[in-house]
């Protein structure tokens, strides 16, 4: 069966802090079974707007509607069906890992064996058998976060709300983090998660919303973000390896209009390009039939972090 | 003890004696499994924590050492004359005071901090989020207070037993002191719940954790002073149907008052959105009545026995009780939002008779205004005719001093007071929302100005005028509390209350009444609107599950089928 409406959407979601605007008229939805990375740098906006997102907070104006329920006016149906990973771990003082997600089970109604296998299956999801009985003030940050995990889907929810689950892991943890949000987004569940790295999104996430100062500056697909951000041409950074040295090529290339920023180190020459793929093919195919002997030729396009920085200013308010 | 300790401890039953044979075992095993899969999830998480808390041992520890001390003490003082004389009481004492401390400080304290703690380390978030219903959170602490109580109890039970069989006290000051002090005990944590339910800054929780304690010390003071005297005065007479009846009456404004604050911490805890006036007016409305039945009860009662009591005076005091619960829960309700929620605005009554009757329910400061005070005029008229039906005759007139006309004075007094006071309040509340939100402590303290500005500022002005001594007047018609006392006369000496302030009361009133009146009619033109399709068709989904099919015979005679 597949829904009609989206999972997660918001309507001109609005939060004030006295004159902080933390959210001011953000406007998205997310359909089922994907995943929506939420960008932004700090203090842009993430936090409060996944927290209303969970009803631990009310908007200032405008709604959030989680499967199709208001999360103002039907916060107890939001909770049956979405899981919540905060930026924070609540540590509850003697209780192990174990009674921790039991209690949890507990909470969302789970009972007898229906609770036992959820509980299993949490703990076999996250990696966390082997920690069963470790008390839960004992346990280390990488830890804490599959345990917080593994709470958020206890009771197997459709939508995933979790706010930086990869912050605080190492490398190892994070592509464990990635594995387990992969297997979680081809199981059909929809997933809002936040970031200040678009890279580490860039793989796991079909939608992308770059968020400052509580606005919502770019969403779509990582590829449009890249590419087609602002109207602008592609741009493409272009390091060739001319054996026999650089010069000549340089003084080739700077006779043609869509070459800039030039540089020559020894063999190597780097350069700005403008245009799509197909001309840059062209632009290869142009140096070997000038005789140039190219040992290499690679394109980059604009990292995701400079499309970051170009997107967001850096203000904070 | 054993009957706490296993329903407290599921997971022991988990581990060590799953590899136990005998098959009561494994029956026990199952039995509180099955238990615990139906105990309050909060519960059962408080107490897998308190046992291996160091606060909850340490406690325990105490009270056990305290025990046997005082035993041993109690023994070596009381020497050979345990054998001949009457030493119950005074051991009892002892062990009072050892379990009191426990029971009356320690248990509420925990309560407050356990709940304040969750907040703190923003748990609470956590479980606020689950499908837990804000009751169920109440619920479960008040549970794990009482699982707590109950360790506290089975400590020193063995003790009590002992102090039995010193005789000099019988089972039943034992059992019924015992009933005092726990009932005493969840009283005061329900309290404390409702304390640390409504504190939700940290400076808020710091002062309602310091005046809890410091008021828990104090009654725990006070209750040992009061054991003291119940023992001393042997005050538990089961013989004396008095004795019943008083701890019935006790037990209903127990229970009532304890159901209020439940509902209202629990209102505390939901999200602002949700209804959290309507369980809480049904809840006083039901507390008034109680009230009114007991009195026309006790009146009843009393003329039965043929004792001759001033029967105004059963009267009076209900009136003043319910313009005190009135004034302090219609400070309340008149503090409320006046926007309702949709939420709220989706069960609005929508027939003629509901939106006369029960629209006064809904969320709003309006509705709340003349839900107070209707009900306070609601019970003088109800009281009054109770009185006017059970007196005969021949006790009419005087009522020990008090007339009817005394009494006219003296309702018209109070409910004129309640609409002025009430209705001034909120009409400050509506002008200070312009600018910032109204807190339930802001109404209060509003009103707390309002009233101590209205007895106050005469009584100074007439200091300051050059009146030697304080008499009434006139100018003290501001001041409810003096002008209602002496609308009664001291102990229904008559009233020493003119007509004309006694208008002025009722006019003043009424026109804050009236002034009040745009605003609740404001609030009467809320009409319902219709639920989302999305929350109708899941209702209508859980609807069905819950009676799965409707069974629509195919023909007259079909129904079923099976008799033959
Ligand atoms: N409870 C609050 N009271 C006042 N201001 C707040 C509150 N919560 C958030 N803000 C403000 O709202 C803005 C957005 O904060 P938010 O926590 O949503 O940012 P974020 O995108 O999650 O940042 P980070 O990446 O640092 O987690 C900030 O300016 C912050 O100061
Ligand atoms: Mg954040």
């Amino acid at each position: 069966m597949v829904a009609s409406h989206p999972m997660i959407e918001l309507r001109h979601l609005h939060r004030y802090f006295g004159r902080t605007r933390a959210v001011n008229d953000i406007t998205f939805t997310v359909r089922r079974g994907q995943v929506f990375g939420y960008i932004g740098p700090n203090g842009a906006g993430k936090t409060t707007s996944m927290r209303i997102l969970a009803t631990l907070d009310t908007p200032t104006s405008g709604d959030a509607l989680v499967d199709g329920f208001s999360v103002v006016d039907d916060p107890d149906r939001v909770r049956r069906r979405l899981g919540f990973m905060p930026d924070y771990f609540g540590v509850d003082p003697n209780v192990n890992v174990r009674e921790y997600l039991d209690f949890f089970a507990r909470a969302y109604g789970m009972r007898g064996s229906e609770r036992k296998r959820a509980l299993s299956y949490v703990m076999d999801f996250t990696q966390l058998e082997g920690l069963a009985t470790k008390p839960i003030q004992g346990l280390s940050k990488g830890m804490k976060q599959r345990l917080c995990l593994g709470r958020t889907m206890i009771h197997d929810p459709g939508v995933l709300i979790l706010d930086e689950p990869a912050a605080g892991l190492d490398p190892r943890a994070r592509i464990q983090l990635r594995e387990m949000i992969r297997r979680l987004a081809s199981d059909g569940k929809t997933i809002l998660i936040s970031s200040h790295i678009l890279t580490e999104l860039a793989e796991m996430c079909d939608l992308v919303g770059i968020i400052e100062q509580g606005r919502m500056l770019a969403v779509g697909t990582v590829h449009e973000i890249q590419h087609g951000h602002s109207g602008k041409q592609r741009q493409s950074w272009v390091r060739v390896r001319v054996l026999g040295g650089g010069q000549a090529l340089a003084n080739w290339a700077s006779e043609r209009g869509d070459v800039q920023e030039i540089l020559v180190d020894g063999e190597n020459v780097s350069f700005a390009h403008t245009g799509d793929v197909e001309s840059e093919a062209d632009l290869l195919r142009g140096m070997v039939q000038a005789n140039f002997r190219v040992a290499s030729f690679a394109s980059q396009t604009k990292s995701l972090e400079e499309v970051f920085m170009q997107v967001t200013e850096g203000l904070v308010q | 003890m054993s009957g706490t300790e296993l329903t407290l401890t599921p997971e022991v039953v988990e581990a060590p004696l799953s590899t136990a044979p005998p098959t009561w075992v494994a029956r026990f095993d199952g039995w509180t499994e099955r238990l615990g899969e139906y105990l309050n999830p909060i519960l059962v998480k408080e107490c897998r924590q308190a046992l291996k808390s160091r606060q909850f041992v340490l406690t325990f520890a105490l009270v056990l050492v305290c025990g046997w001390l005082w035993s041993i003490v109690g023994i070596a003082w009381l020497g050979p004359g345990v054998y001949y004389r009457f030493d119950g009481p005074e051991m009892f004492y002892g062990y009072y005071i050892i379990l009191a401390f426990p029971l009356i400080v320690v248990v509420p304290y925990s309560a407050f901090r356990s709940l304040a703690q969750e907040r703190e380390d923003r748990t609470f978030e956590l479980v606020s989020i689950t499908t837990l219903r804000p009751r169920q959170v109440i619920a479960g602490k008040l549970a794990s207070a009482i699982v707590q109580m109950l360790v506290y109890l089975s400590a020193i039970s063995p003790c009590l037993t002992f102090t039995y069989m010193l005789r000099g006290i019988d089972v039943m000051t034992i059992v019924f002191v015992l009933l005092y002090l726990t009932a005493g005990s969840i009283g005061l944590s329900i309290v404390a719940l409702f304390g640390a339910a409504v504190s939700r800054e940290r400076y808020w929780q710091m002062l309602s954790s310091l005046g809890l304690a410091l008021g828990l010390f104090f009654l725990f003071t006070g209750s040992c002073g009061l054991a003291f005297q119940v023992l001393r005065m042997q005050a538990i007479q089961v013989d004396d149907p008095d004795f019943w009846m008083a701890n019935a009456a006790g037990l209903t404004a127990y229970l009532s008052y304890g159901a209020l604050l439940y509902l209202a911490a629990a209102a505390q805890l939901t999200f602002p959105t949700d209804n959290r006036s309507t369980p809480l007016r049904v809840c006083m409305l039901v507390q008034q009545l109680l009230a009114i039945g007991w009195m026309g009860f006790g009146v009843w009662y009393a003329e039965m026995d043929g004792r001759s009591v001033p029967l105004a005076m059963p009267v009076i005091n209900l009136v003043i009780a319910s313009t005190v619960h009135w004034y302090v829960m219609g400070t309340f309700l008149t503090g409320e939002s006046p926007q309702l929620s949709r939420r709220v605005m989706r069960q609005l009554p929508r027939s003629f008779l509901g939106r006369a009757f029960l629209t006064w329910f809904n969320p709003g400061p309006g509705t709340g205004y003349v839900f107070a005070v209707a009900n306070l005029c609601g019970v003088v008229l109800l009281s009054y005719s109770v009185l006017a039906l059970v007196s005969t005759d021949a006790m009419m007139p005087p009522f020990f001093g008090v007339t009817w006309e005394d009494l006219a004075r003296f309702g018209i007094i109070t409910v004129g007071y309640a609409a002025f006071y009430l209705g001034l309040g909120k009409l400050l509340f509506q002008a200070m929302r312009r600018t910032s939100p109204v807190t339930m402590a802001g109404a209060l303290l509003v009103q707390a100005l309002l009233l101590l500005a209205g007895a106050g500022i005469p009584l100074v002005v007439q200091w300051m005028s050059d009146y030697q001594d304080t008499v009434y007047s006139a100018a003290h018609i501001t001041n409810p509390i003096w002008t209602i006392r002496l609308a009664v006369g001291p102990m229904g000496g008559g009233a020493l209350v003119d007509w004309p302030i006694v208008w002025g009361v009722a006019g003043g009133g009424l026109a804050v009444f009236c002034l009040n009146l745009p605003s609740v009619i404001q609030e009467l033109r809320n009409v319902r609107v219709a639920q989302p399709a999305r929350v109708a068709a899941e209702e209508a989904e859980e609807r069905a599950r819950i009676s799965p099919t409707v069974v629509v015979p195919r023909n007259p005679w079909d129904e079923g089928g099976e008799t033959r």
